[in-house]
């Protein structure tokens, strides 16, 4: 611990560096956040005079990954990839019967973007990012060995503002603002159709914000 | 995680190092505490009560002048007196339950990053871990009327998080002190859920175990509190 801070404090003071964005023509863009949650619950109990037993776990994991490229000065284009992953598993027996149920729910999503900054301070910009996102949906579920599939796409346009604070000339925290959204889609699965739009503007912000790390890197 | 560590240092070390007034060394508690206790006599039924204290106690210290760190300490524990009808028979029983039924501790780390804009404002973040244990048993009336189920609960729950506040100096030894953002990124938990009828053993079982990452953080998270130095 004592260390770490040590490393962040002589990093600070020996290169006192005048942390300047790096928004040119030419700087290269990777940005990722992930999160993930879970839970594993295991009860036995008596019911009716019969014995049961269950097991029950969750798992989320939701990774992202944007890349891009500056094609001029505060405009880049890039793309992003992602995928959201929910997954549940249920083992149970009741009176020697056991039933095992398992469901996997798997969304892979693909979103070119155009992102335009503004440089509020050498540190601090704000950017207005363009994009379509694709979707493909694939769900699974099986229960006692029998499989249901269940494929579905999506496509949507978003238009998001954003938030970027550089640490260093290199690395720099984001973080989306949903005071403004715009989205247009249509959600394809096998037994729905579903086309939607919706647009919002308001001056109230949320209070729960995700942050991403990026990095911007430039050929010197 | 040791890159969060080098960011914060940065982040708050900002770009000037000037250190307006020496806190070094100086040491500040801040707390909460309540005690509590209520009695409920009707004339009909039989009289029933609760009571409980809940204590929370801040330690820290300024290692140098930008930089404190401490510990957080709290401990609760609650209790009642309660009656339940149930009905053995078609005879109303009243079952009364009398004592403690609920116990909370929990210990905390923390470090927080100064940064002192002029002689009575400025600005702090920083990391903290925490962990805490609570148990409750509870007693409540089944559905099928003749019966009284009792559930005990025991948490176990380890968080880790960063924080930022800002703070005014009133006099030389209070702070007012206001809470900006909090991330608690790191949440886990491990629960052990034990019910069934009161006159028997325990028929059901749980066991849970819940882990959550997510870099994200609540702006603004608003809260205030005074600081007091020693």
């Amino acid at each position: 611990m004592k260390k770490t801070l040590l490393i962040g404090l002589t990093a600070f003071i020996g290169v006192a560096m005048p942390v300047k964005a790096q928004l040119q023509k030419g700087t290269k863009y990777v940005a990722a956040t992930i999160n993930f949650n879970g839970s594993h619950q295991a009860s036995d109990g008596l019911s009716n005079s019969a014995n049961y037993d269950t097991k029950y776990s969750t798992f989320n994991l939701n990774p992202s990954f944007q890349f891009g490229k500056f094609v001029s000065e505060n405009r880049m284009i890039g793309i992003g990839i992602g995928t959201s992953m929910a997954f549940s598993k249920s083992k149970s027996s009741y009176s020697g019967q056991d039933h095992l149920s398992k469901s996997g729910n798997i969304a892979y999503n693909l979103s070119p973007y155009v992102r335009h900054y503004k440089l509020l301070s050498p540190k601090w910009a704000i950017f207005l990012n363009s994009s379509v996102n694709l979707a493909y949906l694939h769900f699974k579920n099986t229960s006692n060995g029998e499989a249901k599939k269940n494929d579905g796409y999506s496509a949507g346009l978003y238009v998001t503002p954003g938030i970027s604070y550089w640490i260093t000339p290199r690395f720099a925290l984001q973080t989306d603002l949903n005071f403004l959204s715009l989205s247009a889609g249509y959600n394809h699965l096998p037994t729905t159709k579903n086309f939607y739009f919706n647009s919002a503007v308001t001056t109230g912000l949320t209070n729960y914000f995700s942050v991403r790390a990026s990095w911007y890197l430039q050929k010197n | 995680m040791k890159n969060i560590f080098y960011f914060i240092a940065i982040l708050i070390l900002g770009s000037s190092q000037t250190a307006l007034a020496q806190w070094e060394g100086q040491k500040f508690m801040s707390g909460s505490a309540s005690i509590m206790f209520n009695n409920n006599n009707p004339d009909l039924q039989k009289s029933s009560n609760n009571y409980g204290y809940s204590f929370n106690v801040g330690l820290g210290k300024f290692k140098t002048s930008t930089r404190a760190s401490g510990w957080n300490l709290n401990t609760s524990l609650s209790g009642s007196k309660q009656n339940f009808t149930t009905n053995n028979n078609g005879i109303p029983t009243n079952n009364e339950k009398n004592g403690i039924n609920g116990f909370g501790v929990g210990v905390g780390r923390f470090w927080q990053f100064y940064k002192h804009f002029n002689e009575k404002v400025g600005i702090f973040v920083g990391p903290d871990v925490s962990v805490r244990y609570n148990n409750s048993s509870q007693y409540s009336n089944a559905g099928d009327g003749v019966s009284l189920i009792k559930t005990k609960t025991n948490v176990v729950s380890l968080s880790a998080g960063l924080s930022a506040g800002l703070y005014y100096k009133l006099s030389e030894k209070w702070w007012i002190t206001g809470n900006i953002a909090v991330s608690n990124f790191v949440n886990t938990n491990y629960s052990i859920v034990k019910s069934g009828p009161d006159n028997r053993d325990y028929d059901i079982s749980q066991k849970a175990f819940n882990y959550e990452f997510s870099p994200s953080f609540q702006f603004p998270s608003v809260g205030f509190g005074v600081r007091y130095f020693l």
